[in-house]
């Protein structure tokens, strides 16, 4: 049994460090499952204001199933998500959209459509039925775009854009929705290096300023153990989740992946590659 | 190249106008069909004409004749072009039409089977409770027994053209076992024919009522085109927003057929032509598209029936004459 396991048990029932405020998002005793497979079983954490959750684990172990469901997109096969205390699936889809805002692994553009119109469509739930996007609207999501260095593109095709800018367009749209809890799968898929980090001291600036937190499915394991402060392991059938210390270990990982693990470098450089 | 937006300010100015110049073009195209004709009507002559006395011969011509007709041209072009934006959106595909799901076949079997039992008169409503049945159907089977599975775009379009094809093969059946006297209306009903077109008011009617209701769901719309996770993350409840933009796409598109047969080729070009021009933002793409297609149909009747008077062609062959090389156009453009 790993460090993480064990830890697994012990967050089983309330954290020890539990504040007044309920957890932006809880997770109690989840079970996942996609067909007669079985993802995962009895998995319970915190996620609380401020902090980064990274998903690791192999191909096809669920991180996105884990990651979709923790969003509302999908059913719980057993267990309880809670939004700030209240049940997930007890909320309709503008208050979750208030609460969460979600970055899908890939975005499918069937119409055209102008970077600043992706960026916009973030502001849909904070808008009544009628009401279109004022000023304020526009300027938040040029400020998003900007952010992410997209700025130029605002009215451009989403189309004409390369995959890395039509990505950072869509981290943009994230951040436009305001909402407290940041879900996304992968955000560094079609980044290059130098943009991995700038994407990521964006998200972690904005969560930090804006109280908010980052739950991501992160392949990269440098990314993981620069950014993360938990982790959630999964693989295998079963899910590990705590501290990134104790979990994003190249004891722990090394028998998720079937591959023996090292630690190298340090400091923000520090990954784990396989030996 | 960028295209039409509606977050900018330049592109709502765009808007405003195409929306106004849209309604301008209407009621000229209105206008010049209540003047042209076997019997040409002065200009001057028509505002007497429209509230004169109904035993005056131009009068009777503009409002028994003329007016109705245009009305109804009207109508099924704005209904048609609407239920094509709506399916647009549904189909998650640009060229997607009114009559994808199968729809036009089930009014056309029914209609033909009244027209074929001496019950002409009757084709209309035989053509929208064929329709209805069509789509009943579809939905139905697309859903495939799993009561609360979602429909999905694909399946239910698989389904469509299914159906759509074995409303096919019994059209093609009432067409070869039809005496011949009873064959040219059948074609004429099959083409599109608005010469007997009674009921245009009552459908001005649906068609305001079902836009209305459309851009109530419009900017849900919108989101639902990037996909149903982001739809669902951004706070729609997508499967109902579909329903409601399903079942308002159905009803428009069974009363125009009802009114009109099955007029090609409208209900696609139209909302493509305006997304060229205003963009993708349904709160302006969908009353565009309705002015558009009603505008285009009074436009495309009457030369249907003045270019060769005085014979009057069916107005499904002008839609589909124009239509053809403009949608062949518009792809060969997509493409690029």
């Amino acid at each position: 049994m790993t460090p993480a396991a064990r830890l697994d048990g012990e967050h089983r029932g309330a954290p020890a460090d539990a504040s007044d405020a309920p957890a932006l998002l809880a997770v109690r005793a989840l079970t996942l499952a996609v067909g007669a497979r079985t993802l995962c079983r009895d998995l319970a954490f915190d996620v609380r204001r401020g902090e980064c959750w990274a998903i690791v684990g192999p191909n096809g172990a669920g991180k996105t199933t884990l990651l979709r469901t923790l969003a509302g997109l999908r059913r719980a096969d057993g267990g309880t998500v809670l939004y700030a205390g209240r049940d997930l699936a007890a909320l309709d889809r503008r208050a979750q959209a208030a609460q969460r805002a979600y970055l899908p692994e890939t975005s499918t553009d069937y119409f055209p459509a102008t970077a600043l119109d992706i960026a916009l469509s973030g502001r849909h739930p904070h808008l009544a039925r009628w009401a279109w996007e004022d000023g304020a609207d526009v300027a938040r999501a040029h400020a998003a775009l900007g952010a992410f260095g997209v700025g130029a593109c605002a009215g451009r095709d989403v189309a004409t854009l390369s995959g890395g800018e039509r990505r950072r367009v869509a981290l943009a749209a994230m951040l436009v929705q305001e909402a407290p809890l940041l879900l996304l799968d992968e955000p560094s898929s079609h980044l290059d290096l130098g943009q991995q980090i700038a994407a990521f001291d964006v998200l972690v600036r904005h969560a930090r300023d804006h109280a908010a937190a980052i739950v991501m499915v992160v392949h990269d394991l440098h990314l993981a153990l620069r950014y993360a402060d938990h982790a959630i392991a999964i693989g295998g059938g079963s899910a590990t989740c705590g501290p990134a210390a104790l979990t994003l270990t190249a004891e722990a990982l090394s028998g998720l992946f079937g591959r023996r693990l090292i630690e190298v470098g340090a400091g923000t450089a520090r990954t784990l590659v396989p030996a | 190249m960028s295209p039409p937006s509606t977050a900018t300010s330049a592109g709502r100015r765009r808007a405003t106008w195409a929306i106004a110049l849209l309604a301008l073009a209407g009621l000229a195209a209105m206008l010049v069909a209540l003047v042209t004709g076997s019997v040409p009507i002065d200009a001057t002559r028509l505002v007497p004409a429209l509230v004169g006395d109904r035993t005056d011969t131009a009068t009777a011509i503009v409002l028994e004749l003329r007016l109705p007709r245009a009305i109804a041209a009207f109508a099924a072009g704005g209904l048609l072009a609407l239920a094509g934006a709506l399916m647009q959106v549904l189909m998650r595909n640009p060229l997607a039409d009114p009559y994808v799901l199968g729809i036009s076949g089930g009014a056309a079997v029914a209609a033909l089977t009244a027209i074929l039992a001496g019950l002409a008169a009757w084709s209309g409503p035989a053509a929208l409770v064929g329709a209805v049945v069509s789509t009943l159907l579809v939905f139905g089977l697309a859903r495939g027994g799993r009561a609360r599975a979602p429909w999905v775009a694909t399946r239910l379009l698989l389904t469509g053209v299914v159906v759509a094809a074995g409303w096919g093969a019994l059209i093609a059946l009432l067409l070869t076992l039809a005496p011949d006297v009873a064959v040219r209306g059948m074609l004429f009903w099959l083409l599109g024919d608005l010469s007997a077109a009674s009921a245009g008011w009552p459908a001005i009617a649906v068609l305001a009522v079902s836009l209305a209701c459309a851009l109530m769901i419009a900017r849900d719309l919108n989101v639902v085109t990037r996909g149903e996770d982001a739809a669902l993350s951004l706070g729609v409840a997508v499967p109902q927003v579909a329903l409601i933009a399903h079942a308002l796409a159905a009803t428009a598109t069974a009363v125009a057929v009802a009114l009109a047969g099955s007029i090609g080729f409208v209900g696609l070009i139209a909302p493509h032509a305006v997304r060229l021009v205003v963009g993708n933002d349904q709160r302006v793409l969908l009353p565009a598209a309705a002015l558009a297609g009603g505008t285009l149909l009074v436009v495309a009747d009457t030369l249907a029936r003045t270019l060769v008077a005085p014979v009057q062609l069916p107005v499904g062959v002008i839609t589909a004459l124009v239509g053809v090389p403009v949608f062949l156009f518009l792809l060969a453009r997509g493409s690029r």
